[in-house]
C-alpha cells in the first residue's frame, strides 16, 4: 500500500472528474471535515478515511485485500479503469443524472446500454460524452455509463436508440463475484 | 358357427379392445353401487325376479347410450356402434317411460351410474349388458349377432346369481388374488418382527445383523419403543438387558432413520436426550426459513419490505427481537438477484447468524475484529451498527472467501473495513488492542445440517477433534488481540454453528483456563443455556451465560453463542488459576459446604457408593499435591513481576487455605474440574525435582516475609 504519483492521481482524478466534475475536491475537502485520502495497493486504487488508512499500515501488502473503498484499478498499461465499487462515491457526487424506467432495469442490469424506450428521466442539459450516474425510478444507484445523445437530442430520439452507454452496473456483483476485480489479494 | 364363439370375442377385444381395459376400478365401484341397488329393490319388492333385475340392466343401457351421443368420439371408433344408437334412440324413449314409472330410486342410481360411466366410454353398454330384451330392437351386424347371443348365454348363467360381468368376473379375481398376497405379506411380516424380537432378546442387543433385515418402519417402530422405555426403565425393560444396550439400539436406529454416521448420532444423542433427539433430527432435514437482513447503511426495513413486495417478494418482519430481519415467505423471483440486493438494500443471511452481533453490540467509534469474516454477513451487520465509524478489520484465511467477502462488503456500502488476509492464530501478532472480538469460528457445521446435509456422513470424530483444536487456538489468539483496559469493551464473542460440546463449552471452558476472560450475559432475546456438566465433564459455572440455539426449538440454524469479557491482559499461568479457583472456594464456601460434596443417589447401589468413597480418598491426596505444587510454582515465578499481586492472593489464599484445609479438601472433590486441571498439569517427574529444590527456597523467603 502506498500514496498514488503524481501520474497516477492525475488520471484517477480526470476520470473522475468525468462524472462528478469539479465535486471532485469535495472527496478531499469533505463536507464532514475528515481527512480521506486515495491509497494503491496492487494497482487497486482505495479511498479511505486517514484512520483506516493508519491501521491498514499494520497488515502486510500480501495479506491487505480491500480497505476503504475501491474506486479502480490501473491496467497494465497504466490506464485508470472505474470500477463499480465506488458508486456510492459517484452517486453522492454526480452531476448528471439517469433515471431508468422499470422494464429496462433488469436489462441494465445484465450490461446493456440503456435505449430511450428505458429512459425514465434525464437531467437537463446533459452533454454528449458525459459520465452519468444511472438510477432507477426509486432512486437506487444501479450503475453508470456515458451518455450517447445529449438531453435535447435524446427527446427526439427513436425508441431503440442508444442514449447511455453502459460501464458499469451493480450486476457485475454477481456477475464478476469469482474474479472480483477490487480485492487486491 | 358352433362353440361358445370365445375365440371370437377375444379376437374382437384384442382389435377393438373393450374400453374398459384400464377401468376396472371403476368396475369396481360399479359392482359395489349395484350391489346397494340390488340390496334396494329387494327391500321394496321382497324378491328379485329376473325380468326387474333385467329392466334395471336396460336403464343402464339407455343412460350410457345417451351418454354416448355426448361423447361421439368414444363410438367413432365402431360405425357399426353409432349406427346402433341411432336406431336405437328411438325406442329408447319409450322403454325409458316406462322405466320411470317402474322406480325412482332406481332412477337415481341410474344416474350415478351415468356420470360414472362417461368416462368409461360406449362400449360398456355396447357389448356386456345387451340382453334378450334388447335383442328385440338391436340389430347387430351379420356376425356379430351369434356373437351377441352367444355372450348372453354365457352370462345368463352368471346372472341368475350374480349379474356379474366378465370384466368384472376377472377383476374380482385379481382384488382376491391382491388380497391374498397382501395377507401373506402382513404374516410375513409379523413373523419377521416376531422372529426379530426374539433375537433381539436373545442375543441381545448384538442386533446388527438382523437390522439388514429390519425395514424402516420396523426401525422406526422400535426406536420408539425403546424411547419408551428408556422413560420409565425400571418398569419397562427388559431384565437380560442394560440400559447401555437400550441406548446403542437407539443410536443405531437414529443413525439409520435419519442416515447419520452412527458416531455422530451417538454425539446428538448426547447432547439431546430421548424423544429430543428425535425432534432434533427430523427438524434439521427440513430448511430453515428464508431470511434476509435490510442493510441499515443503505435503506430501512419498511422501505426495502415495501421495495421487495413490489417485485413479488413476499416478506414479513421476522420477529420482535430483530429490527432488520425479514422473512421470506414466498417469492416469484430468485431473492438473490433483485435490483435492491445488487445495490446493497439487504443480505440473504440465517437469522441465528444474527445473534453473534447481537451480543457482540459494537459501537460506532471502536475498533473491532472479526477474526473469521467471509463471507461477511456477520461483518456487514456489525458495520452497520457501527454506522459506518470507526474501524472494523475483516480477516480470513481463505483466499477465494476473501474475494466474496470484499465483493458483498463493498456491495453493501461498508466504508470503515479493512479487510486482511492472515491465519487467525497468528493476528495478534499483527494487530492488538481491538475494544471488541468476534470470532465466528469455523466449525463442523452440525448446527446448519439442513443447509449442508453432507455433514451427516462425513463429519467423523477426527475431523471434530480438529477443528476443536484449532478453535482452541482461535479463541486464544482472538482473545489476545483484545484489549481488556478498552473504555467501553473488551468484549470477545465465541459462537459456531456447531452444537457440539467439544467445540463449545469445551474450548470456551479452555479460554477460561488459560486466560484472564469471564463469561458475561450475551443479552440475547432467547436461548438454551450452555452445558455445566456434559458426560461426567464438569465445566465452569458460568457457562450458564452462553447461550445455544436449536433448530426443533427456536427455528433457527444450531448455534452456540459466549460472549466473554476480558478481565486483564496478559496469560494466565498456572497458579494464577488455581489462585481464582481458591478465592472463588472461599467466597462459595459457606454455601457449598452446607451440600454434601457427593450425594449418592437413593438408588445408586454399595458398589456405587464405595465408589465415592473412594474418589473422595484420592482426591483428598490429590488436594494435597495440589497444594505443594503451587507453592511449588509460585516460588518459581517469584521474578516475574507482572503477576506480583496476583502472587500476595496465593499467599493470602494459601494462608486461609491452611486454617481451612479440611473443608477446602472437601470441597475440592467436589469440584471435579479443579482437581482434574491439577492433574492435568505438569508433568510427574518435572514436578518431582522441583518440588524438592523450590521448597528449600521457599522456606527461606517465607521466613523474612512471615516477619515483616
Amino acid at each position: 500500500m502506498r500514496p498514488l504519483t503524481e501520474d497516477e492521481t492525475r488520471a484517477v482524478f480526470e476520470k473522475l472528474s468525468k462524472f462528478i466534475g469539479t465535486n471532485v475536491k469535495l472527496m478531499i475537502e469533505r463536507k464532514d471535515k475528515e481527512i480521506y485520502c486515495f491509497r494503491l495497493q496492487k494497482d487497486r486504487v482505495y479511498y479511505t478515511s486517514e484512520e483506516l488508512m493508519k491501521k491498514a499500515t499494520n497488515i502486510s501488502r500480501d495479506s491487505l485485500a480491500c480497505l476503504g473503498t475501491c474506486v479502480g484499478r490501473f491496467t497494465h498499461h497504466k490506464k485508470f479503469h472505474i470500477l463499480i465499487t465506488c458508486l456510492p462515491l459517484l452517486s453522492e457526487l454526480c452531476e448528471f443524472k439517469v433515471w431508468l424506467k422499470p422494464s429496462q432495469e433488469m436489462s441494465f442490469l445484465y450490461g446493456n446500454h440503456i435505449l430511450k424506450a428505458g429512459l425514465g428521466r434525464i437531467t437537463e442539459n446533459t452533454p454528449q460524452n458525459t459520465g452519468v450516474v444511472v438510477y432507477n425510478m426509486a432512486g437506487t444507484p444501479l450503475g453508470f455509463g456515458v451518455t450517447a445523445r445529449t438531453t435535447q437530442e435524446a427527446r427526439k430520439a427513436g425508441p431503440t436508440d442508444i442514449i447511455v452507454l453502459h460501464q458499469g452496473d451493480v450486476g457485475e456483483y454477481l456477475r464478476f463475484e469469482e474474479q472480483n476485480p477490487a480485492c487486491a489479494v | 358357427m358352433g362353440g361358445t364363439g370365445k375365440g371370437k370375442r377375444r379376437k374382437r377385444e384384442k382389435v377393438i379392445g373393450t374400453g374398459l381395459e384400464h377401468l376396472s376400478e371403476f368396475v369396481e365401484e360399479k359392482k359395489v353401487l349395484k350391489g346397494k341397488r340390488r340390496r334396494g329393490s329387494s327391500g321394496e319388492d321382497g324378491k328379485v325376479g329376473k325380468r326387474k333385475k333385467r329392466k334395471s340392466v336396460i336403464t343402464e343401457v339407455e343412460d350410457e347410450d345417451l351418454s354416448g351421443e355426448e361423447f361421439p368420439e368414444d363410438l367413432s371408433d365402431e360405425e357399426e356402434d353409432v349406427d346402433r344408437d341411432d336406431q336405437r334412440s328411438g325406442k329408447n324413449k319409450e322403454v325409458l317411460k316406462d322405466i320411470e314409472d317402474f322406480d325412482e330410486d332406481e332412477d337415481e342410481n341410474v344416474e350415478i351410474d351415468d356420470v360414472e360411466s362417461e368416462d368409461s366410454g360406449a362400449e360398456v353398454p355396447g357389448r356386456g349388458l345387451i340382453s334378450d330384451e334388447n335383442a328385440t330392437w338391436l340389430k347387430p351386424k351379420h356376425g356379430k349377432q351369434q356373437l351377441l347371443s352367444d355372450e348372453d348365454d354365457d352370462e345368463d348363467h352368471d346372472e341368475d346369481q350374480f349379474e356379474e360381468l366378465e370384466v368384472e368376473k376377472q377383476a374380482r379375481e385379481l382384488d382376491e388374488e391382491d388380497d391374498r398376497v397382501r395377507k401373506e405379506a402382513d404374516d410375513e411380516m409379523r413373523f419377521n418382527i416376531e422372529e426379530t424380537e426374539k433375537q433381539a432378546r436373545l442375543e441381545s442387543g448384538a442386533t446388527a445383523g438382523g437390522d439388514a433385515k429390519l425395514s424402516r418402519d420396523e426401525i422406526a417402530l422400535r426406536l420408539r419403543r425403546n424411547l419408551a422405555v428408556l422413560k420409565d426403565f425400571k418398569e419397562l425393560r427388559d431384565a437380560d438387558k442394560s440400559r447401555s444396550e437400550y441406548v446403542a439400539e437407539i443410536i443405531e436406529d437414529l443413525a439409520e432413520t435419519y442416515s447419520y454416521i452412527p458416531s455422530l448420532a451417538e454425539r446428538f444423542f448426547d447432547i439431546f436426550p430421548n424423544e429430543q433427539c428425535i425432534e432434533f433430527m427430523e427438524a434439521m432435514d427440513n430448511p430453515r426459513p428464508l431470511t434476509i437482513r435490510a442493510n441499515t447503511l443503505k435503506t430501512r426495513r419498511r422501505d426495502l419490505a415495501q421495495a421487495l413486495i413490489g417485485r413479488g417478494v413476499n416478506v414479513d418482519p421476522i420477529d420482535k427481537w430483530s429490527k432488520v430481519g425479514l422473512l421470506v415467505s414466498e417469492s416469484q423471483v430468485p431473492v438473490g438477484a433483485t435490483p435492491e440486493y445488487l445495490a446493497g438494500h439487504y443480505m440473504i443471511q440465517a437469522a441465528s447468524s444474527f445473534m453473534p452481533v447481537i451480543a457482540l453490540a459494537p459501537q460506532p467509534d471502536e475498533r473491532v475484529l472479526d477474526v473469521a469474516a467471509a463471507p461477511g454477513g456477520k461483518t456487514q451487520y456489525i458495520a452497520a451498527l457501527m454506522n459506518n465509524k470507526g474501524v472494523l478489520i475483516a480477516n480470513d484465511a481463505k483466499k477465494e472467501r476473501i474475494k466474496a467477502l470484499v465483493g458483498n462488503l463493498q456491495r453493501m456500502g461498508v466504508e470503515n473495513t479493512i479487510v486482511s488476509h492472515y491465519d487467525g492464530r497468528k493476528l495478534p501478532e499483527v494487530m492488538k488492542g481491538f475494544d471488541r472480538v468476534l470470532l465466528d469460528s469455523p466449525c463442523s457445521g452440525t448446527g446448519i445440517i439442513s443447509h449442508d446435509p453432507s455433514v451427516k456422513t462425513q463429519r467423523t470424530n477426527e475431523d471434530i477433534a480438529r477443528t476443536v483444536h484449532l478453535q482452541k487456538q482461535l479463541l486464544l489468539a482472538a482473545i489476545d488481540s483484545c484489549n481488556a483496559e478498552s473504555s467501553s469493551g473488551g468484549y470477545v464473542v465465541y459462537s459456531t454453528c456447531s452444537l457440539m460440546v467439544d467445540e463449545n463449552e469445551e474450548v470456551v471452558d479452555y479460554a477460561l483456563r488459560k486466560r484472564f476472560v469471564k463469561i458475561v450475559p450475551a443479552g440475547l432475546p432467547f436461548g438454551v443455556p450452555g452445558f455445566v456438566n456434559f458426560k461426567g465433564t464438569r465445566f465452569n459455572h458460568q457457562m450458564l451465560e452462553a447461550r445455544r440455539i436449536y433448530p426443533h426449538v427456536h427455528n433457527l440454524d444450531g448455534f452456540f453463542i459466549c460472549k466473554l469479557k476480558k478481565t486483564k491482559n496478559g496469560v494466565r499461568s498456572k497458579h494464577v488459576v488455581d489462585d481464582i479457583n481458591a478465592e472463588k472456594r472461599e467466597e462459595s464456601e459457606t454455601v457449598d459446604v452446607q451440600v454434601p460434596p457427593a450425594k449418592p443417589k437413593p438408588g445408586t447401589s454399595k458398589d456405587a457408593k464405595k465408589k465415592t468413597r473412594l474418589r473422595d480418598k484420592d482426591e483428598k491426596t490429590r488436594g494435597r499435591r495440589r497444594i505443594k505444587e503451587e507453592v511449588a510454582v509460585d516460588s518459581e515465578q517469584n521474578t516475574n513481576d507482572e503477576d506480583k499481586s496476583a502472587r500476595v492472593k496465593t499467599k493470602k489464599a494459601e494462608k486461609e487455605r491452611k486454617v481451612k484445609a479440611k473443608s477446602s479438601e472437601r470441597l475440592e472433590s467436589e469440584n471435579g474440574k479443579s482437581s482434574k486441571e491439577a492433574s492435568n498439569g505438569l508433568d510427574n517427574l518435572k514436578r518431582k525435582d522441583k518440588l524438592k529444590k523450590l521448597q528449600k527456597k521457599l522456606s527461606k523467603k517465607a521466613a523474612p516475609k512471615s516477619k515483616s
